[in-house]
């Protein structure tokens, strides 16, 4: 089964996002913030992350680090977050290994269900290469 | 989250208070919170234009790059003559290249960790900068940052009314964020800016 692994610190986000995903058949994990997603996410080996973008503790480069010592740089994460950024930003995050999309809060059901499986689809590898 | 069946087609300003918001903004008041529905940083600004003009403004934003909002803070939503101070707390954590760095008139930080460290950044900034307004972006997200209630937000705006430094603190609240109550005990006016839903329906 396709394991998606929700990290963020309102509990009202990841249940609302745990529903989502186990309605459309997903597996899910469940992490409230940045030290324990990386404590966990060698065992989860999950195929896509939900990230949040600001949590308290690990910033989000930061886990991007860890990510990278642990050669797991290829992971895909989508970033859920209520920062806006400037469109070179953006352009900056994408171009990131991991990241392959951005979803900005308040999110629409339908919008995200429809991201996330084109994430875990080649589509995304493809438009990247 | 959306879950509407209608589009966004058009942004209401305070309809009911919409001639009387010049003079509500010079009113003689301390705390302004000004709560919206999510609305975008182009949005938000037409709510400056109706702010006597200042000359020095610390904007501390936990939810908008300095990238993001610098092309705003101009006229007209800010006079010429107005110098806007970015204390963004966002990039830093996201972007390495602006470890250390300070852009202009942008500072990168760290988010504050605690009410406290808050208290300090707003001190220093009326040391250093000794604005006029300082904009707070947004206390819904500083709320949800730091799981802060209770005491710790009645220490926070203790803390902003005892300044007695002629500076007026403006805190933007998002409505649709936020899963804890307004803290509407501790303002002086509370603002509502928000979007009008209507269903589109379509004509031959």
């Amino acid at each position: 089964m396709t394991k998606i692994m929700i990290v963020d610190d309102s509990g009202d986000i990841r249940e609302s996002l745990k529903a989502l995903m186990e309605k459309e058949g997903y597996e899910t994990h469940l992490a409230f913030n940045g030290e324990e997603f990386v404590g966990k996410v060698e065992e989860v080996q999950p195929d896509l992350v939900l990230l949040d973008v600001m949590m308290p503790g690990l910033s989000t480069s930061e886990i991007l680090d860890r990510l990278k010592e642990r050669k797991m740089d290829s992971l895909k994460i989508v970033l859920i977050t209520v920062v806006r950024f400037s469109e070179e930003e953006i352009q900056q995050l994408m171009s990131e290994s991991s990241i392959v999309d951005y979803i900005i809060k308040p999110f629409d059901v339908v919008d995200v269900s429809k991201r996330v499986s084109k994430a875990l689809s080649s589509e995304v590898e493809n438009e990247r290469n | 989250m959306r879950g509407i069946d209608g589009e966004f087609v058009d942004i209401r300003y305070w309809k009911e208070v919409t001639e009387e918001i010049g003079s509500i903004a010079v009113e003689d008041w301390n705390i302004l919170l000004l709560t919206h529905d999510s609305l975008e940083i182009k949005e938000i600004m037409k709510f400056f234009t109706e702010l006597p003009s200042a000359k020095r403004i610390v904007y501390i934003s936990l939810t908008r790059t300095c990238s993001h909002i610098r092309p705003y803070f101009k006229e007209p939503y800010f006079d010429k003559d107005s110098r806007v101070f970015v204390i963004d707390c966002v990039s830093l954590g996201v972007f390495k290249d602006k470890v250390h760095k300070k852009s202009g008139d942008c500072i990168f930080v760290h988010p504050p960790s605690s009410m406290e460290k808050m208290q300090e950044l707003i001190g220093k900034s009326l040391e250093k900068i000794k604005p006029h307004y300082i904009i707070l972006d947004s206390l819904s997200q500083l709320i949800e940052f730091l799981s802060s209630q209770g005491e710790g937000m009645f220490n926070f705006f203790y803390y902003l009314r005892n300044r007695h430094s002629g500076c007026r603190f403006i805190l933007l609240y998002d409505n649709s964020h936020a899963s804890k109550d307004v803290p509407n005990a501790y303002v002086d006016i509370i603002l509502k800016i928000e979007r009008e839903r209507s269903l589109l329906t379509w004509q031959d």
